[in-house]
């Protein structure tokens, strides 16, 4: 700041003009300061935002096929569109790329081919070749279709031609299976005996397929077939359990201690207490967890310890939001009501419950977005990293253990012995004692492999879990405009 | 301001009145938790169906007098109450340890100096004190509504909208609600501790004639800053200094010849 002059009169409007722009310099360069640095944090979040996207917007659309009953594809099954011509049924393969020399595939490039080869496997979309040649130069082979090259990117992003193969369909024999539920148009796991020539095929078993995308598919060993379905299954459920121990614990213990704990020494402890609980590193509360939850208690690793853990470490800030919430109410209010002759109990369930609702549930939801992200704590107290289940539903029709037990002593004696019928069991918490994952451990598990395509995995389980944390927040905001618009203080 | 220290004294002026007495506050002291006496050793008959207004300069203890008699001061733990202050005509003693507080309340209904309507409708906001009571009859509280309401001058004006939230009435109109709100449960006592300071004078002089109005059925007690209004709507006046009471007689001689200086001295606008 300039200094006036020691004589300079203070009514001097030229020197005070100096003076004023000199003070406020200052307020001009912090508003650019301020700009700046906003406009750079603002780029920086969008240039982290648009990395992760690019990442992981592939993965997240992703789709592949398995077969309805879940099992394994075998060798000798192949995936395919079942179509019709006539009264003949047709395999339509899907378009392959033709694994062999690119010197011998170049010449052939656009032009119909005969290609003697193994089938692939499953939903593979690869075909190993044994011999090519133009069609007709002699008898047909496995395959015929028309070979085109295609430009493309290999894994580290070099341009490389590959050459696929569109394969006409084969007239397929499906008069080994039962054809009675077969669907012209939908596509099947066709096993097929040996390999097809002259453009047909014996199949002796079709089995449906079905489509399973990244939010249904469970954790693969191949990046392209690996889901989340378990992950967010699991964060699902550990939330609720969360919520269901953090917001009733929380909130009553915050009516507690603003409405009728006595103001001495032991509250101020607690409160003391409460304010540093909320700052404890959440792997103390894993490691506190294992000791007593799984150790002691012998919950295991399973959902209830999770959610117990991460009720615990969430509730602290429940029990803040609670009291700050109460602690808007004006006092006014409260004397209103007690002065009309209410308890503290009605003041408390017709007015400072309800005024303080939003701020409440305000808290209750950023709690449940902090847990929903925790991993250390649940890292200590075993959480798993590859579930290809999921917990066990609250009503389930299946054949008991006991049965199956019964049955498989009972054709030791009996061949013939008849088959256990599977009934409606009613399991309402056995889910709790699952095992489990969650979100941000099949994040990090899959950060961890050294495949890029997993790493776009974690790319794109992280926007799911981005995206569930910011709808958290919104219904938070959502719900705090809505509940607040008709109270005002 | 008169600096002169003021001696514990029996108060000047007329102790007995010419009216039915509903309360009788005797040998009453109180004391804050922190310790500090706020009230010393106070003596103040209040007349049945009459308003007694209690004047004085701020911090004199007039509304703490006020609150004890619905006891909000139990609202606070390790507040102390020294005395009595009797309810005619049973005689029993508002603050004595084994009265319920809660009971007191549903007699003595204070009105307090903002607008403090919760914000639920207008018709909850009446019925309230009807519902905390577990009266559950709709048309008994849906009478009591409108009773009260036509009681506080309200009723004309909020008819159509008694679903609306008493948050959206103007200021005067929440302090009228606020009024239907006590007045719902047939109190004995209204307690109104400064109910105008908050509000324009048009407000103002609409819940005076209301007070005027309300004399007729019931007991007023009333805290108020306004010099003109004690003299305008109270029938008897108590003027409180330091946590004393100083004067206490009907409104007019108050007004016109009190006994103490002190008292000629504030009521002319010399201090206070």
């Amino acid at each position: 700041m300039s200094q006036l002059p020691q004589n300079a009169p203070l009514r001097d409007t030229e020197s005070l003009r100096r003076q004023i722009a000199a003070r406020k310099r200052f307020d001009l360069l912090f508003g650019w300061l301020g700009l700046l640095l906003i406009s750079g944090a603002l780029l920086v979040l969008f240039l982290l935002g648009i990395n992760l996207v690019i990442d992981g917007w592939g993965p997240l659309w992703q789709r592949h096929e398995v077969k309805a009953d879940k099992s394994a594809f075998g060798l000798r099954e192949v995936a395919g569109t079942l179509r019709r011509r006539e009264d003949q049924w047709l395999l339509q393969l899907d378009r392959l790329i033709v694994l062999a020399d690119p010197a011998v595939l170049a010449p052939l490039d656009g032009q119909r081919v005969d290609l003697v080869g193994r089938l692939p496997r499953g939903t593979k979309k690869e075909i190993e070749t044994e011999s090519i040649a133009p069609a007709g130069e002699r008898p047909a082979g496995t395959l015929s279709g028309v070979l085109r090259s295609v430009s493309t990117k290999d894994e580290a992003g070099k341009p490389v031609t590959r050459y696929e193969i569109e394969p006409d369909p084969l007239l397929v024999d499906l008069s080994g299976t039962d054809q009675t539920a077969l669907q012209e148009g939908r596509r099947y796991a066709f096993t097929v005996k040996g390999r097809p020539s002259e453009g047909k095929v014996v199949a002796t078993e079709v089995v449906p397929l079905k489509t399973r995308s990244f939010f249904t598919s469970y954790p693969s060993r191949f990046p392209e077939e690996a889901g989340i379905l378990s992950a967010w299954v699991g964060t699902l459920l550990i939330m609720l359990v969360t919520m269901v121990l953090a917001v009733p614990l929380g909130v009553a213990a915050g009516i507690y201690l603003e409405e009728y704990a006595p103001r001495n020494r032991l509250t101020a402890i607690i409160e003391v207490n409460i304010a540093n609980l909320a700052g404890v590193p959440s792997i103390i509360w894993g490691l506190m967890a294992l000791g007593l939850f799984v150790y002691i208690l012998n919950f295991g690793r399973s959902i209830l310890t999770a959610g117990m853990t991460l009720g615990l470490l969430v509730l602290p800030i429940v029990i803040i939001a609670t009291r700050e919430a109460i602690r808007s109410i004006p006092q006014t209010i409260r004397e209103a009501a007690i002065g009309l002759g209410a308890t503290k109990w009605q003041t408390i369930r017709y007015h400072i419950l309800p005024y303080s609702l939003s701020g409440i549930l305000t808290g209750a939801i950023i709690a449940l977005s902090r847990a929903i992200g925790e991993t250390a704590p649940l890292v200590t107290i075993g959480a798993l990293t590859f579930i290809a289940f999921l917990p066990p539903p609250p009503v389930e029709y299946r054949v008991s253990a006991e049965d199956r037990a019964a049955y498989e002593s009972a054709l030791k004696t009996d061949p013939n012995a008849p088959a256990p019928s599977p009934k409606l069991h009613f399991q309402p918490f056995a889910w709790l004692k699952s095992g489990y994952t969650v979100m941000p451990i099949q994040l990090f598990q899959w950060v961890s492999r050294p495949q890029k395509a997993f790493h776009e995995n974690a790319a794109a389980a992280g926007i799911v879990l981005l995206v569930m944390t910011l709808g958290l927040n919104g219904v938070a905001i959502f719900l705090r405009y809505r509940l607040r618009r008709s109270i005002k203080w | 301001m008169v600096t002169a220290t003021v001696q514990p004294r029996h108060p000047v002026g007329n102790l007995k009145i010419r009216h039915p007495v509903k309360a009788e506050v005797r040998d009453f002291s109180f004391f804050y938790a922190n310790g500090f006496q706020a009230l010393k050793n106070i003596q103040l008959p209040v007349a049945e169906k009459k308003t007694t207004a209690l004047i004085g300069p701020s911090g004199c203890g007039k509304s703490t007098l006020l609150r004890s008699f619905n006891r909000m001061h139990d609202l606070y733990s390790h507040n102390r109450y020294e005395g009595q202050i009797i309810l005619h005509p049973e005689g029993i003693n508002l603050i004595g340890p084994d009265l319920e507080p809660i009971e007191i309340r549903m007699r003595c209904s204070m009105v307090f100096q903002k607008p403090n309507p919760f914000p639920k409708s207008i018709y909850e906001n009446v019925a309230y004190g009807l519902r905390v009571r577990g009266i559950r009859d709709k048309s008994l509280i849906e009478a009591r509504v409108e009773s009260a309401l036509r009681g506080a001058a309200l009723w004309e004006e909020v008819k159509d909208r008694l679903h609306a939230s008493g948050q959206s009435l103007s200021g005067g109109q929440q302090q009228r609600l606020c009024i239907a709100r006590a007045l719902a449960t047939e109190p004995e006592i209204l307690l109104f501790d400064e109910p105008t300071a908050a509000l324009d004078p048009i407000s103002t002089s609409r819940i005076e004639d209301l007070i005027t109005e309300l004399e007729k059925t019931v007991t007023i007690l009333i805290v108020t800053h306004n010099m003109h209004q004690a003299a305008r709507i109270s029938d008897y006046t108590a003027f409180m200094y330091l946590g004393e009471l100083i004067e206490f007689d009907e409104t007019d001689r108050i007004f016109t010849n009190p006994s103490s200086r002190m008292t000629e001295q504030y009521v002319t606008g010399r201090f206070g």
